[in-house]
């Protein structure tokens, strides 16, 4: 029971403290290229979760072995790439033997969710918090429904940031930024983050 | 018929070689922070300070320009969903070199950039620009491309960098100037905020003189229009006249 909560109270910190977008510009771009449409949320999302939970699991004791090794940082991109493309191809080799109709239809775009910044980002971030296995997974789940539901606020808002009533050299990527910077405002205030002004 | 048919975009590319216009589409027209925005994150979370957005754009500059150089050897034969395993592994290796060489200049700056660092590697300017742009041209030019791409970039970060550390802390390049700071533009909210004002900003005065030269042009195009027009009128009435003034000698001729 204590790890159960464990694992909600991290995914929970990810999802909201250290929301991929608002919090730590992760992905960001992809993040506006998936918000134009509903579908691409789904699968995006479905994706990045996925990659990150399965990558999260390899890590975790890959970090057991490696951590204490004074050029491990050095390396860590390197292996963490070789750990996301693993679980990428046999995923692709698994869709592709088994559910050929997926993977014709997500083939052109898949790599858009396994090899960005939200990823290798979540990656990275759990190994410098040196947290156990169900923190880990937590983490993990967390940073990827953080990063849905920061897609999916940019979709709610992405026709009204793209109206006419906008200047036409802000329309589309710049208000789109202000935009996540007044979320991430937001987001801020649930960590009782205050300017120094009050 | 069908090879002649693929080979003829990139031949078009490749002899339309203009050096201006490609300095111009790296620097300002597809600048990957302030136009596309395609590569923002260690711009808007890490470039806090001068010399981190110093440090930032030669990691990317040096990361960016090895891996899109060395990866365009790798056969196109290979599909893109594989291909791309190709590219964040070459990239994640040329990162060693980078931070490690990084690390003997700035020591303290590549541990406070943190994990904005290594996610160089994954930046669409190795992911989607390579089989967009680059990889369509000719090597020497998708060379000068990728220079002045990553120049783009860098010039970006480091004056976001040096800015906010104007208005952040009231030093330059850790030069103390003035007491006057506003801390939240250290922040990421205020990161987004600064360079989505930034993008802004630059795409209007990009479009403002876009707009002037393309009006400018169309206005000497004009004026050679109507001069060419006139001059073409004046001759070709010249020459009326003159077959006017020799049919009339010859009626006069006639006549007499």
């Amino acid at each position: 029971m204590d790890k159960l909560a464990l694992f909600i109270n991290t995914a929970m910190l990810a999802m909201f403290v250290e929301n991929a977008i608002f919090s730590r510009a992760l992905g960001t771009s992809v993040a506006f290229y998936a918000s134009r449409k509903k579908e691409s949320i789904f699968g995006l999302g479905l994706g990045i979760t996925y990659v990150i939970v399965v990558s999260s699991c390899i890590t975790f004791f890959v970090d057991g072995w490696l951590a204490d090794w004074q050029y491990f940082y050095v390396v860590m991109p390197l292996i963490y790439t070789l750990i996301v493309s693993i679980v990428y191809t046999g995923s692709l080799l698994l869709l592709w033997r088994f559910l050929p109709k997926i993977f014709r239809n997500i083939k052109k775009y898949v790599h858009l969710s396994v090899f960005n910044a939200t990823v290798l980002g979540a990656l990275f971030l759990n190994t410098t918090y040196h947290a156990d296995f169900f923190s880990y997974m937590g983490f993990g789940v967390g940073i990827a429904a953080g990063f849905f539901i920061a897609v999916f606020f940019l979709h709610v808002a992405n026709e009204r940031l793209n109206s006419p009533l906008i200047p036409e050299a802000f329309r589309g990527m710049p208000i789109m930024m202000v935009f996540v910077g007044i979320m991430s405002l937001a987001f801020y205030a649930l960590t009782g983050y205050n300017t120094g002004a009050i | 018929m069908a090879q002649a048919k693929q080979l003829k975009p990139e031949m078009t590319r490749k002899s339309d070689f203009k050096f201006t216009r490609d300095l111009i589409d790296g620097l300002a027209k597809q600048n990957v922070v302030l136009m596309t925005g395609i590569v923002n994150a260690p711009v808007i979370i890490a470039a806090t300070t001068f010399k981190k957005g110093v440090v930032i754009a030669l990691a990317f500059a040096i990361i960016s320009f090895l891996t899109i150089v060395t990866c365009s050897f790798v056969p196109k034969k290979i599909v893109y969903t594989l291909r791309v395993i190709i590219y964040a592994l070459v990239g994640s290796v040329y990162y060693i070199p980078t931070v490690l060489l990084l690390e003997q200049i700035f020591p303290l700056t590549v541990e406070l950039i943190g994990i904005y660092m290594p996610l160089i590697i994954t930046n669409a300017l190795i992911f989607s620009k390579t089989e967009s742009r680059f990889y369509l041209e000719s090597k020497l030019k998708m060379i000068i491309d990728v220079i002045f791409f990553a120049a783009g970039f860098g010039i970006v970060c480091v004056l976001t960098g040096g800015f906010r550390e104007i208005i952040c802390f009231g030093t330059f390049a850790g030069i103390q100037l003035f007491d006057f700071k506003i801390a939240a533009f250290e922040s990421p909210f205020g990161g987004f905020i600064l360079v989505g004002i930034m993008a802004g900003m630059f795409r209007a005065l990009y479009n403002y003189l876009r707009n002037r030269r393309i009006r400018q042009n169309s206005e000497e195009h004009n004026k050679a229009a109507a001069e060419q027009t006139f001059r073409s009128s004046t001759e070709s009435g010249g020459k009326q006249v003159m077959i006017a003034d020799k049919s009339d000698t010859a009626k006069e001729h006639s006549n007499g």
